[in-house]
């Protein structure tokens, strides 16, 4: 029988085969393309700056340096346009702040990127990871779990991967 | 693309009958746009389903069953199936030996390609030769399908080196472990 090394987790050389590959699709995004999406989608301007700013985050892993914010980006607009029925539901505003809550919630050492932007949303992390606040509170009250749960799902792989590659010695 | 049409681009890659960027082509894998490699368009409401398959693995058959661990640990996000969160191979075929037979695979490709590579620019064969060598990680589910394919595209365009490329499959093989 065989099992990969690392439990529940994608084995780390997995991980890093798919980090690999969403940086090639980060090196193949332009800036232009996402600053465009992200003033056409009908943010608020200040959090399209915020997002788009996210692009210029980089991280060392290992002996390579991956641009986690514009990956981040990336699959945060993925998350978007995966979901139309929700963008129209809820707005555009709740929808990316129902991507930032998962993600800060799930990955905690991005947190300090992504909390810039939470805080344009209006929402508030607390030191354990509570949120309140959150506009999704007010206006959606009795479906937000529900609405963080289809984000949860869709952020599983991401959030697999960068704990994977996050908790290895040798992370910078 | 799916496991099937992957595993079928290799086999012609392998029987050679038609010329490289015929067969890539074929496949739609020919002149992919630089904005294309790595990307596949993100579609939620994609199935986990469970993953049993029978497969011949040079010369020899396995049988590999997907147990209800590999199929509650594979995940979707993103449209995108991932497997080998808990990954439990049964069968006898891909066993210790297996192992060492497909990590000796890989350091040979990746020595004779280091070997050669102050030729130049990759050539077609040394491209064909990359894929063809994803078989058996790509039968026993040890790279998802839409990896393969991102990772055929990256190597086709350039964006990804073919050293890079047989490390990280060597890698991928080389952390299966085997327990009795």
């Amino acid at each position: 029988m065989l099992y990969p090394q690392s439990g529940d987790h994608s084995s780390h050389a997995q991980s890093e085969l798919k980090l690999a590959l969403w940086q090639i699709q980060a090196d193949n995004t332009t800036s232009p393309e996402l600053y465009a999406w992200l003033v056409k989608s009908g943010l608020p301007h200040n959090v399209a700056i915020l997002l788009h700013e996210l692009i210029s985050k980089t991280k060392r892993v290992g002996k390579k340096t991956i641009n986690i914010g514009k990956i981040i980006l990336i699959k945060i607009i993925d998350f978007v346009k995966a979901h139309p029925f929700l963008v129209s539901g809820i707005g555009i505003g709740a929808t990316i702040g129902t991507a930032i809550i998962t993600l800060i919630t799930s990955i905690p050492l991005i947190g300090q990127l992504l909390s810039p932007i939470a805080l344009a949303l209006g929402i508030t992390v607390t030191i354990s990871g509570a949120i309140i606040g959150h506009n999704l509170d007010k206006r959606f009250s009795g479906i937000t779990n529900d609405i963080i749960e289809i984000s949860q799902h869709f952020f599983t792989l991401i959030v697999g991967v960068f704990k994977t590659i996050f908790t290895q010695p040798g992370f910078a | 693309m799916s496991k099937k049409e992957l595993l079928k681009l290799i086999k012609e890659l392998r029987e050679g009958k038609n010329g490289f960027l015929d067969i890539m082509a074929e496949f739609g894998l020919a002149g992919i746009g630089a904005t294309a490699a790595g990307t596949t368009a993100a579609i939620m409401g994609s199935t986990v389903a469970s993953i049993p398959i029978v497969t011949m693995l040079t010369g020899f058959g396995v049988v590999v069953a997907a147990p209800i661990s590999l199929v509650a640990g594979a995940s979707v996000a993103g449209g995108l199936a991932t497997y080998g969160l808990v990954k439990l191979i049964k069968g006898s075929g891909f066993n210790k030996g297996k192992k060492e037979e497909l990590l000796r695979y890989y350091e040979n490709l990746y020595k004779d390609y280091e070997r050669n590579e102050t030729k130049g620019k990759t050539t077609d064969k040394e491209k064909s030769q990359f894929i063809v060598s994803l078989n058996d990680p790509i039968s026993l589910d040890l790279i998802s399908p839409e990896d393969a394919e991102s990772l055929i595209k990256a190597i086709q365009n350039g964006d990804m080196s073919i050293k890079d490329g047989y490390k990280y499959i060597s890698n991928i093989v080389n952390q299966v472990k085997i327990i009795s």
